[in-house]
C-alpha cells in the first residue's frame, strides 16, 4: 500500500527528504498540466514545475493539513504561473493579418456558419491560444480559470489569494478585454 | 460576426483541448538532486552567515576592550603623574 500524503509529509519534516519524491510523482501531472496552460514553449513549462515544487519544499512546514495537500500545492502553481506571466508580460500587441491559413479558414467558416464552425478544430484552438497571449495577466488567469477551467468563483479567490470583489471585478475586465480583442480581429479580418 | 458566439465557440475550443498533463522523464529525480544542492548551499550559507555574526560580535567586543583599556590607561597616567609628583611635594613643604 502507497503511503499517504500526510504520511510523506511528516517524513520530509522529519528530515527523510527522499520521502518528498513520491509527492513529486504523484502530483506533477497536475502541476504541469496548469503550466502548459499559461506557459506556450516547454522549457518554460518545465521551469515553472521545478519552481512549484522548490517552493513546496522550503514552505512545507507551513502546510497544516488541513485542506488536502493537492489544494495547498495548486494555489501555489496558481500563484507561481502568475508571477510567469507578469514577469514575461511583454507588448504582445498581434496583427491579425499574421494569422495562418488554417486559422483564417477557421474563421472565415464561423463567419458564414457560427454554429457549424468546429470546436474541435486546431486551428481554433491556436486561435484561442494566440488571444489569450495577448491578454494582461490578470485577465488571462481569470479567463482561464473561470471559463476555461470552469471553477467558481471563491475557488478562483482561494486559489489566486485575491478577494472575492477583486475577482468578480478582474471578471467582468477581462471578458471586456476579451470582446476589444475579438472585435479587433473581426475589423481587421472583415472590414 | 457575432462576437459574443465567437468568443463562446473559441473557449468551448480551449475546453475541448486541455493540455498535456505529461511530466517529462525522470523530472521528479532531476527536482530532487535540485533540492539536495540547494540544501549544501543552504548549509554553507548559513556557516558563512554564523561566521559574520560571530565576526561583528568579536568587533564589539574589541571596540569595547579598546575603550576600557584606554580609560584605563588614562587613570594609570593619573597615577603616574601623581607617583612623580608626590616625591617633590614634601620639599615644597618643607620651603
Amino acid at each position: 500500500m502507497e503511503p499517504s500524503d500526510g504520511d510523506l509529509i511528516a517524513a520530509v519534516l522529519g528530515g527523510d527528504t527522499a520521502s518528498f519524491e513520491p509527492l513529486i510523482t504523484r502530483y506533477s501531472p497536475r502541476v504541469f498540466a496548469t503550466a502548459r496552460r499559461y506557459a506556450r514553449r516547454e522549457s518554460e513549462v518545465e521551469d515553472i514545475a521545478q519552481e512549484v515544487w522548490t517552493k513546496a519544499f522550503q514552505k512545507l512546514n507551513t502546510f497544516r493539513g488541513e485542506a488536502p495537500f493537492e489544494h495547498w500545492l495548486m494555489r501555489m502553481c496558481v500563484r507561481t504561473c502568475y508571477d510567469f506571466l507578469r514577469e514575461h508580460q511583454r507588448n504582445r500587441e498581434m496583427n491579425f493579418s499574421e494569422l495562418s491559413d488554417e486559422q483564417s479558414d477557421w474563421l472565415e467558416r464561423f463567419a458564414r456558419d457560427p454554429d457549424n464552425a468546429p470546436e474541435d478544430a486546431d486551428a481554433a484552438r491556436q486561435l484561442v491560444q494566440r488571444l489569450l497571449e495577448q491578454l494582461s495577466p490578470p485577465a488571462r488567469m481569470v479567463i482561464t480559470l473561470l471559463e476555461i477551467e470552469d471553477r467558481p468563483i471563491k475557488e478562483i479567490a482561494a486559489l489566486t489569494g485575491w478577494s472575492v470583489p477583486l475577482v468578480k471585478v478582474r471578471a467582468f475586465r477581462a471578458r471586456a478585454e476579451m470582446r476589444k480583442l475579438l472585435g479587433r480581429l473581426a475589423k481587421e479580418k472583415y472590414l | 460576426m457575432d462576437l459574443a458566439k465567437l468568443h463562446a465557440k473559441l473557449i468551448a475550443a480551449a475546453r475541448a483541448n486541455p493540455p498535456a498533463d505529461q511530466a517529462p522523464y525522470a523530472f521528479e529525480k532531476r527536482v530532487m538532486a535540485q533540492l539536495r544542492a540547494h540544501a549544501a548551499e543552504d548549509f554553507w550559507a548559513l556557516w558563512g552567515k554564523a561566521l559574520w555574526r560571530s565576526a561583528v560580535a568579536c568587533l564589539v567586543i574589541a571596540v569595547g576592550l579598546s575603550v576600557w583599556s584606554l580609560q584605563a590607561n588614562g587613570e594609570a597616567d593619573h597615577d603616574f603623574d601623581s607617583a612623580m609628583v608626590s616625591a617633590a611635594e614634601p620639599l615644597v613643604d618643607s620651603w
